[in-house]
């Protein structure tokens, strides 16, 4: 949907709506440009914390490593460390994680108060592994950390660890010295501020770096400006606990390539931050945003990669307070050129990347993922945090959105232009004008006045509707939501003890404190049919606006001082969408007493947001640099656990031209969460509004993504299982391969399927990357072959989505498309067998009830493993425990790279051998066998002769 | 080569379509999905050959659930081939075709179920139902049409006596004679609006004709459908030999002795026909078919004679003393063709001048406004007889739950908050916008109040006959881009009844 500002302006002139949010408007109306007003939102400098912490010089560090005070227990390694210039002590613990992780938690010894440790985000305590001291002296120690010959080595002064695998150095805490707590104090009163008037007016914190002292002689801690309060824009941000922040580096050997810590608007490879901001993590409503830049997003997952050939690492900075992370690089302003001199002229300088993470308050607590392959890193950060939630089938399919569908007769009208254009849909979208007056969990009582017959309709098509619940309540004593909040005191509170209260759509609204377990609790229950009247069980969630979105707020956010029980709103902010997400899903899940998989749509999202349901990209815009970066956005989301993610197709601010609209079809229809979207006050552009040529090229789209279900099903079981990706970077598949690790203007889908979209206007052709020395590709619409590891040039018309298919792979299609996706449930499959050079391929097929947890609790499902080699293609059982009775057969096999057979024989278990009928294409290779006809669930062999 | 059998049930790849009528059945055999008409291409135990030529297969390959031909033709009652087609039958209602896609997917297309012969959904055969329905709101919109096309002579018939109530020629005359400056800004003018003129004129005679085919292909629709009611006395939906016996004008031989066997001859050689096999029969017998009630007039085709006359040029003619003439010619020329172009200056003759004689500055102050009138009038189009002239002027209003629309043809449309806020100009009149075939069917007001960061608001009005004019509905589908249904007499079209001979005699 849409940022604040802009949407407040909206709803004012339409329902007329209060004066500060009307002069909100005009002052952004004033700036009078389309792109975000970056004066809105803080760079570090602005925010006092980040400024303070990044003036810190490396190779400084005040920490020290008690060794005396170290205890080894078989979980853990605890250790005091000191800060020689303070003498404030904080603990230090290390644990070794089962899957090849290690933990490493900061904290104060004894803090004044307690400080806020995230929960609820990892799925249960870690799992550890016993740790041994390999050798102690007055320096350091060494830790074995298990298998691989893992150590690390804890240096005393400055404190430092170090984590090597037999002699390779893999990563270093601390090793510039950034490492920096800020311990809780007490305000000092009027009379000490005697040592601030020493203080020449305007030092400049730099020059306060703390020099090393002698070891008895106690600093006196100086305040800095902003540590007690700050203020912007006119926002005081008053600081009862004073500075609280938390910040340390880390150092990659051997990487020239991270990735993750979404969201942001930009490329996959994260770039060095020198000289520029850092990347910020801080849930944020941004109007307009802008690309390739290190500015805040709707999201945040603390997770970043670090890739080379040999090895990827992972750093999972578990905190949710607001962050920063600077990231530099040894190598990164070095040409290609200035590199190969490096190497020609025995330049022993190792590439490195530095990173460095910084956050407002909590704790310092960091997952230490060390891979060694992606696929592990995917796996130790899945045991963390959770795997996506499988979603339900048709969440898969292709969604309609618009702010807004009017009314009951324009919803009905659009499911109707659908069918009369033969285009399949499964959900269509209700945004905020659906309520009655932007109270969730209404209607409007004229233009949706019956709700129940309008998704009874849709029911009757076998189709579902998504509707939007917002976390912001209006003020309204008549509005029972509202009433019951404000009554069980699940509202967040100001820093003064009244009801926190900011403007949102509604008007004057309430924020609940979804970080109460209890509150959400009752949000779930809210979801039951009987509680959320006009509701059905094809009636679906989203949740906007939940970073959280507050119109008037700093930074149109919450104030930070804002109080959730013991906590300030600093400490938790991050999570706030996460806790939304959860509670709906939750919601969702109950009402139908725990059968059915919830499907939510949620903005604002943190680590661990994948086990709740879907993330798109926030409110972009219709213009081709944002479908292009639509590809990098969700990739790094992928690496980060979140599989189902997608862009506003067509863009959502400004209007499409037809071109780009196609284009953008053909894109989203490859990426994982594919829904068209529209800004209330762009015209209308449902599929067949282009004409019939671009409602045909639209058709075929979305026809090409419905064909392709069983597979991206199979992809999201998968991703549910396991916790790997379903849209992939090159590099994840070929890790040693050094082309692909920028890569991101094409992707992978599984190991399987190469996407390369067509996002440039006008495009006459696209050079797509075909990967793997010795593998092979097919043209998944012309079935053409290509060998790996070359660059292949591709002309291309409007109709082009360059597709390409592993040769090696089994891809399981359903051909025939229908107008939704239950109403395809029993359809045939067609299996692509793609052939290896070797002539062998495998894939699998996963299939089940669609829409319900009976894979889980039951074990209602099939999933076959098939292969092909020495001409035989067989199906085998690789869930013998599962059951699943199913009329999907097998309607036909086409094997690409194939040679002609002189007879097929399909055997099936207990049944008699039978020939089948095939037809060979000598031009491209392809062999098609006629309708086999065995059941999906039967083991069965295909014997070519 | 034998397929084996495919694990889902299939049910019989044939389908026996029974038509139970009321005197005789009669059994059609042809492959499930296959529309009558194509049933000859379907021949049992023959190879078929997919109808785009592009391959031929056993005949038990037909609905074999598997699709072998490029263009579909031989699954026409699966959903094994994308782009296939499915044939419901639907007797009692419309036969019609459904993608194949729809076969079998669990929902209720076809009203007489056929398309869901093996997905288990539970479906009523609601063609009855339907068809009543149908005819029903036929016969209704016929009603409407008939008054609202009686309403639209009347308004056609007033602007006409506005014509030739107001002089519009004497005061034309005065003002020429006051000011040779006026005569010159008239010439202006005039160089001015032959362009327009012109191509309104193309334009006119291009819609003219093609509305007149859609009228006359409409026409004939409707003629056949009344037949086929009146034909089938039992009303079973189907017509019989038997019942097609009275009407011994379609006795091939005219011998006086239209046999049973005649009549089945006359429908193709079965007992009975429904709605679609009829269709195929209609050119055969409707030449010859008598309706008791209708006598379709000889004038009919006179009407859709696009008049060779040209238009008139009256502002070529500027020469005073053939004004009187020109006036008269345009009254004859007005009915039942498209606008003479002169009628365009509508509101000049709805406005008369002031019965003041002019002289000197007064004179030339007239003539200036008069063409200023004329200017902005030109440029307007009341339809092809000027029946939407009586709409120039007036505003009509809708109220909402939160605003007031208000509708002026010609001019602007607008839309006011109900409980006070200033009014917002929702377009100003731009054109007619209808499709080609019928141009008058839609308008366009656009350039209103601009939105921001959107486009400026814009008005579509749909017309539809009604007996009243009324704004039916607003809304807004797109932000800033609003539709708005209207209703008036003047789109109604002339009703395809007994009534059309007194038309145009009254004309």
């Amino acid at each position: 949907m849409l940022s604040g500002l802009y949407r407040s302006f909206v709803s004012a002139s339409w329902k007329k709506m209060m004066a500060p949010v009307v002069m909100l408007w005009l002052a952004l109306c004033l700036s009078g440009t389309l792109a975000v007003d970056r004066g809105n939102f803080k760079t570090c400098d602005q925010s006092a914390f980040c400024k303070r912490q990044r003036a810190l010089q490396p190779g400084q560090s005040p920490y020290r490593a008690l060794l005396d005070t170290m205890e080894l227990t078989h979980t853990k390694l605890t250790l005091q460390l000191i800060n020689d210039n303070n003498k404030v002590r904080l603990l230090l613990e290390l644990y070794r994680l089962q899957g090849n992780m290690t933990r490493v938690k900061i904290n104060e010894l004894k803090p004044l108060k307690p400080r806020y440790e995230v929960p609820d985000v990892l799925v249960q305590q870690p799992l550890t592994e016993p740790l041994s001291l390999l050798s102690q002296d007055e320096n350091g120690v060494v830790l074995s950390l298990g298998g691989e010959a893992q150590r690390v080595i804890l240096s005393a002064r400055p404190f430092r660890l170090d984590i090597m695998e037999g002699h390779e150095l893999l990563m270093s805490l601390n090793s510039r010295g950034l490492l920096a707590f800020e311990h809780l104090r007490t305000r000092k009163d009027t009379s000490q501020s005697d040592s601030e008037a020493e203080k020449p007016q305007g030092t400049d914190p730099a020059d306060q770096a703390e020099q090393p002292k002698a070891d008895d002689k106690v600093e006196e801690e100086k305040d800095e400006e902003g540590m007690w309060e700050e203020t912007f824009k006119s926002h005081t941000d008053t600081k009862p606990n004073g500075p609280s922040a938390v910040s340390l580096d880390f150092s990659l050997p051997g990487v020239e390539h991270v990735y993750g810590i979404p969201e942001h608007a930009e490329t996959l490879k994260l770039k060095t931050t020198d000289g520029g901001d850092p990347y910020r993590l801080y849930n944020l409503d941004v109007f307009q945003y802008e690309l390739f830049n290190p500015m805040a997003l709707y999201g945040a997952v603390p997770v970043m990669l670090a890739h080379n050939a040999q090895r990827t690492t992972g750093i999972f900075w578990l905190n949710a307070a607001e962050t920063w992370v600077d990231i530099s690089s040894n190598t990164a302003g070095k040409t290609v050129f200035g590199k190969m001199l490096d190497y020609v002229q025995g330049s022993n300088e190792t590439p490195q990347t530095d990173v460095r993470w910084i956050s407002e308050s909590g704790i310092i607590d960091v997952f230490i993922m060390l891979g060694p392959t992606p696929y592990d890193v995917f796996s130790q950060y899945a045991s963390l945090t959770g795997t996506q939630a499988f979603p339900p089938l048709a969440g898969l399919a292709y969604h309609q959105c618009r702010w807004n569908y009017n009314d009951q007769e324009d919803v009905q009208a659009v499911d109707a232009g659908f069918d009369q254009h033969d285009i399949p849909y499964d959900f269509i979208w209700l945004d905020i004008e659906h309520t009655d007056g932007k109270r969730y969990f209404t209607w409007d009582p004229h233009k949706f006045a019956t709700p129940k017959d309008m998704l009874q309709g849709l029911l009757e098509k076998k189709r579902k509707m998504v509707a939007i619940v917002d976390p912001h309540i209006k003020i309204d004593s008549e509005y029972k939501i509202h009433t019951e909040i404000r009554s069980q005191g699940f509202y967040i509170k100001n820093k003064d003890g009244g009801d926190y209260e900011g403007w949102c759509w509604p008007g004057n609204a309430g924020y609940p404190d979804f970080t109460k377990p209890e509150m959400r609790a009752w949000w779930a229950s809210m979801f039951a049919y009987d509680q959320y009247e006009g509701s059905m069980e094809n009636l679906y969630t989203w949740n906007d606006m939940n970073e959280p979105s507050v119109f008037n707020g700093p930074e149109v956010t919450m104030h930070k001082d804002a109080v959730h029980g013991p906590w300030e709103h600093r400490d938790v902010h991050n999570l706030y969408g996460f806790y939304v997400q959860a509670a709906t899903a939750e919601g969702l899940i109950q009402r139908s007493g725990g059968v059915e998989r919830p499907f939510v749509l949620t903005r604002a999202f943190f680590a661990g947001s994948q086990r709740y349901g879907a993330v798109w990209t926030g409110d972009n815009a219709a213009e081709w640099d944002h479908l292009k970066i639509s590809i990098p956005m969700c990739l790094s989301l992928s690496l980060v656990g979140i599989s189902l993610c997608g862009a506003d197709v067509g863009g959502f601010f400004k209007t499409p031209n037809s071109e780009l609209l196609v284009r953008w079809y053909q894109t989203g229809a490859y990426q994982p969460f594919f829904r068209a979207h529209a800004h209330l006050d762009t015209p209308r552009r449902e599929p067949w509004l282009f004409g019939p040529d671009n409602t045909a090229l639209i058709r075929e789209a979305v026809r090409q993504r419905y064909a392709l279900l069983p597979y991206w099903y199979q992809l999201f079981y998968h991703a549910h299982r396991t916790g790997h990706p379903v849209m992939r970077p090159l590099w994840v598949e070929y890790p040693q391969d050094a082309a692909t690790f920028a890569m991101d203007d094409q992707f992978l889908l599984g190991r399987d399927l190469l996407v390369h979209p067509v996002t440039e206007e006008g495009a006459r052709g696209v050079t797509a990357y075909l990967p793997g020395k010795g593998e092979v590709w097919f043209d998944v619409h012309t079935f053409q072959k290509h060998n790996g590891a070359q660059d292949l040039y591709i002309p291309v018309t409007m109709s082009s989505i360059p597709v390409f298919q592993r040769g090696g792979s089994i891809i399981p299609r359903k051909l025939r498309v229908r107008r939704s996706s239950a109403c395809m449930e029993h359809d045939p499959y067609t299996l692509f067998v793609a052939l290896s050079q070797r002539r062998k391929a495998e894939g699998e097929l996963y299939l089940d009830d669609g829409h319900t947890f009976n894979f889980d609790t039951k074990g209602e499902f099939i999933h076959r493993k098939l292969s092909f080699s020495n001409n035989i293609l067989s199906s085998s059982n690789l869930a013998p425990a599962a059951h699943l009775s199913t009329m999907s057969w097998i309607e036909r096999i086409l094997i690409l790279g194939a040679s002609k057979p002189s007879k097929v024989t399909l055997k099936t278990a207990g049944g008699q051998d039978s020939q089948l009928e095939f037809e060979f294409d000598a031009s491209m290779s392809v062999l098609t066998i006629r309708k086999p006809g065995m059941n999906v669930g039967e083991d069965w062999s295909v014997v070519l002769k | 080569m034998k397929c084996i059998l495919v694990s889902i049930a299939m049910a019989s790849s044939y389908l026996l379509v029974m038509f139970l009528g009321a005197v005789t059945a009669v059994e059609v055999l042809r492959p499930r999905g296959v529309p009558l008409s194509k049933r000859q291409f379907y021949e049992e135990n023959r190879p078929f050959t997919c109808l785009d030529g592009s391959g031929t297969i056993a005949f038990d390959r037909v609905n074999d659930d598997y699709c072998d031909c490029k263009d579909g033709s031989d699954e026409p009652g699966t959903a094994a081939c994308p782009n296939g087609s499915f044939h419901c039958t639907n007797a009692g209602f419309r036969p019609g075709f459904i993608p194949s896609s729809r076969i079998n997917d669990g929902i209720c297309d076809c009203c007489d179920t056929t398309d869901e012969y093996n997905s288990g959904a539970t479906c009523q055969n609601t063609c009855r139902e339907l068809g009543r329905k149908e005819k029903e709101s036929l016969q209704m919109l016929a009603e409407v049409a008939k008054e609202g096309f009686l309403l639209k002579q009347q308004l056609i018939h007033e602007a006409k006596r506005g014509l030739d109530e107001k002089q519009v020629v004497t005061e034309l005359q005065l003002s020429k004679r006051a000011s040779e400056d006026a005569v010159e800004a008239l010439r202006l003018v005039k160089e001015a609006a032959e362009k327009p003129e012109k191509e309104a004129k193309d334009r006119h005679l291009k819609a003219w004709e093609e509305q007149q085919a859609v009228i006359r292909a409409e026409k004939d629709n409707t003629k056949m459908a009344e037949a086929f009611l009146r034909l089938d006395v039992d009303a079973d939906g189907l017509v019989s030999a038997v019942e097609l016996q009275a009407h011994t004008e379609l006795d091939p031989d005219a011998d006086g002795m239209f046999t049973e066997e005649e009549a089945q001859g006359v429908l193709g050689g079965v007992e009975t026909v429904d709605t679609a096999a009829f269709e195929t029969i209609w050119s055969s017998i409707k030449e010859k078919y008598l309706s008791e009630v209708t006598v379709w007039p000889a004038s009919d085709h006179d009407s859709e004679q696009y008049p060779d006359e040209e238009v008139p040029e009256e502002y070529e003619d500027e020469d005073p003393d053939d004004e009187d003439d020109e006036d008269q010619d345009e009254e004859d020329d007005k009915v039942g063709r498209p606008p003479p172009l002169s009628l365009l200056f509508s509101s000049f003759f709805f406005n008369p001048l002031p019965k003041v004689k002019p002289s000197g500055l007064y004179s030339q102050w007239l003539t200036r406004s008069v063409l200023m009138g004329l200017e902005k009038e030109i440029s307007l189009d009341f339809g092809p007889s000027f029946e939407f002239a009586y709409l120039y002027g007036q505003c009509y209003d809708l109220t909402t739950s939160e605003y007031i629309y208000r509708l002026c043809p010609f001019n602007r449309v607008s839309q006011k908050p109900k409980f006070g806020g200033s009014e917002t100009n929702l377009g100003s009149w731009g054109s007619w916008s209808g499709s080609e075939e019928n141009v008058y069917s839609q308008k366009k007001y656009d350039h209103g109040t601009g939105c921001w960061q959107g486009p400026n608001r814009s008005t579509t009005v749909k017309l539809t006959c009604g007996k009243e004019t009324v704004v039916m509905s607003v809304s807004e589908p797109s932000r800033c881009e609003y539709l708005m249904e209207f209703t008036t007499p003047a789109v109604c079209q002339e009703p395809p009844s007994l009534d059309a001979n007194h038309d145009h005699t009254e004309l």
